[in-house]
């Protein structure tokens, strides 16, 4: 028998058990992203009267493709990591939670895929 | 030491939704979970934008015209606001986390700054590029 209080075991055990790991990449793609953001403002309202052409030939210069393909990394990361959370805290039968983690894990990292291709298949074509 | 277990059954159970009364750092909580998710949900978005760029000019008219129409500048300005809300409310989030501002009217200051700054933000952003042109 093991003297330990109720309190004692269940401490340090949050809803998903672990996770100073992902507490930190959490913070740092946060603090990333705020930068990177206020860029993508940027970009969309410079170019809301722009044509086609403009666009592309815009979207095609590193010193704007490079801080988008950033903020598609950290925010593939965050958005992963926000959303496990949110599973965390309200899905809580097994089989369920099993299938929203690998929802959330396609969902994120498949679209953030998808945006990473367009960009790059954008940015070769000049 | 541990202490005797019938104390066990006396200690405050978690907090949830049906035990909370409303205050604002619970309001601005919520409000950040409720922005981070339309902030993801609204990926596939940002996805198109690329795609359209990407599959040439007819494509990206059609787009162009989605979003100056009334519906698509009421999905920019609802998109825009949880953008900036959860943006605020992340930086509130860091200043917390280095354990300032979280004394007794401290807190409530700071979440009531989170929604009124983000309001503002909008307001300014939208503001600017509606009327001022930039």
């Amino acid at each position: 028998m093991v003297a330990r209080t109720p309190y004692a075991r269940a401490r340090g055990l949050g809803a998903a058990g672990t996770g100073t790991r992902e507490y930190w990449i959490l913070k740092l793609t946060s603090v990333a992203m705020l930068p990177l953001m206020i860029f993508l403002g940027g970009v969309l309202i410079a170019l809301r009267d722009a044509s086609h052409s403009e666009v592309a030939s815009a979207l095609s210069k590193p010193w704007i493709a490079l801080p988008l393909f950033l903020l598609i990394l950290a925010n593939a990361l965050h958005m992963r990591l926000g959303m496990a959370q949110v599973i965390d805290d309200y899905v809580h039968s097994n089989g369920l939670k099993k299938f929203a983690v690998g929802a959330n894990l396609f969902f994120s990292y498949g679209l953030s895929a998808a945006a990473l291709y367009f960009l790059i298949l954008i940015g070769l074509r000049g | 030491m541990a202490r005797p277990s019938r104390t066990v059954a006396d200690r405050p159970i978690s907090p949830h939704l049906s035990v909370y009364r409303f205050n604002w750092t619970m309001a601005m909580s919520i409000a950040h979970r409720i922005s981070g998710v339309v902030c993801y949900a609204a990926l596939p978005l940002f996805v198109i934008w690329l795609w359209t760029i990407a599959d040439g000019a007819e494509t990206y008219d059609r787009l162009r015209a989605l979003a100056s129409s009334w519906f698509g500048i009421t999905v920019l300005l609802g998109l825009s606001w949880a953008v900036i809300h959860h943006s605020v409310g992340g930086v509130r989030h860091i200043v917390w986390d280095t354990g300032t501002g979280l004394g007794d009217p401290a807190r409530y200051r700071w979440a009531q700054g989170t929604l009124i700054g983000s309001l503002a933000l909008t307001a300014l952003l939208w503001l600017g590029v509606l009327i001022g042109g930039f």
